[in-house]
């Protein structure tokens, strides 16, 4: 009795969890801009590489830490705040960039890097 | 080039006489469980000294210089301890190993007898002075000296963040003029 009950339950409860998750995959690709491309920054030998990095607006950058020590990237721009997660050897993380700017490690203040956003593309692409 | 590396570490490390050790004979043969006791105590060394400045350091940052020397050096000395225990290779003391630690400890002492701005100044001309004869044993005694092809990937990916390190405690430097 219990089970012949259940049935339409658990039925239902797929049919709620496969449309959520058709919806947030329609809607996560709906947001995601075709022409925004990935940029990859290593860090490697205490060094942003490369240290700066011409993106366009809505590009998303991953920094890969190839060092053998804790770091991380954190922006020097008060008025554009932003900080990634701690990054221990082997570790990544990645941010999409609407604006650019100056930025560095806060564990290491000498590493520094740059991001910048070209003008000309995002102009003509209506961004 | 060996010796006079080893003068370098000596003299500025120790403030004694360990100098006479390094000049008065050619650089020792070092096998890779000797070069594994050298860099866990250099590393120690720093670390100790480090914590130090966290604890007696009046300017921000000579705090943070010490900060960074602590975090790194103890990821430096965890990573040549995974290796080494990977390779079965026990560190094993050598005479620049026990000279370096014997006499690091009146380096300590010395710097721990000092305050405020005094001990801020020491402490950083210290940092410099050990970097740079680190980074001249590294490159002269120990990568050359290195059997094992991962513990000389390992000196070698450590040398870039002693560089980071010396640039930084010299800007450092420059803030307590």
């Amino acid at each position: 009795m219990t089970l012949v009950r259940s049935r339409p339950v658990v039925l239902s409860a797929v049919a709620v969890l496969a449309a959520a998750l058709a919806f947030a995959l329609l809607t996560s690709c709906a947001k995601k801009d075709p022409a925004a491309k990935e940029h990859v920054v290593h860090i490697r030998g205490m060094l942003f590489q490369p240290a700066t990095l011409q993106i366009s607006r809505g590009d998303s950058i991953t920094w890969i830490n190839d060092d053998i020590l804790m770091h991380a990237v954190k922006s020097t721009d008060p008025k554009n705040p932003w900080q990634s997660i701690d990054l221990p050897p082997r570790k990544s993380w990645t941010r999409t960039f609407t604006q650019g700017g100056p930025y560095f490690c806060p564990y290491h203040p000498p590493m520094t890097g740059e991001i910048a956003i070209a003008q000309t593309k995002n102009l003509a692409s209506g961004h | 080039m060996k010796t006079s590396a080893l003068v370098k570490l000596s003299a500025c490390l120790l403030l004694s006489p360990f100098v006479s050790f390094a000049a008065s004979s050619a650089a020792p043969a070092l096998n890779d469980a000797n070069i594994a006791a050298i860099v866990v105590v250099a590393n120690q060394i720093d670390i100790d000294a480090g914590k130090l400045a966290q604890k007696s350091a009046s300017h921000a940052e000579v705090k943070g210089l010490g900060d960074m020397m602590v975090r790194d050096h103890t990821a430096v000395n965890q990573q040549a301890v995974d290796l080494v225990t990977k390779l079965k290779v026990t560190p094993q003391d050598n005479d620049l190993s026990k000279k370096l630690k014997a006499d690091a400890e009146k380096t300590y002492d010395g710097l721990k007898a000092k305050k405020g701005a005094e001990f801020d100044r020491a402490y950083v001309a210290n940092e410099i002075a050990y970097h740079e004869a680190v980074i001249s044993v590294v490159e002269t005694m120990l990568i050359p000296g290195a059997k094992n092809a991962e513990l000389k990937a390992l000196l070698q990916q450590v040398l870039p963040a002693f560089h980071a390190h010396l640039a930084h405690a010299k800007h450092v430097q420059s803030l307590l003029k």
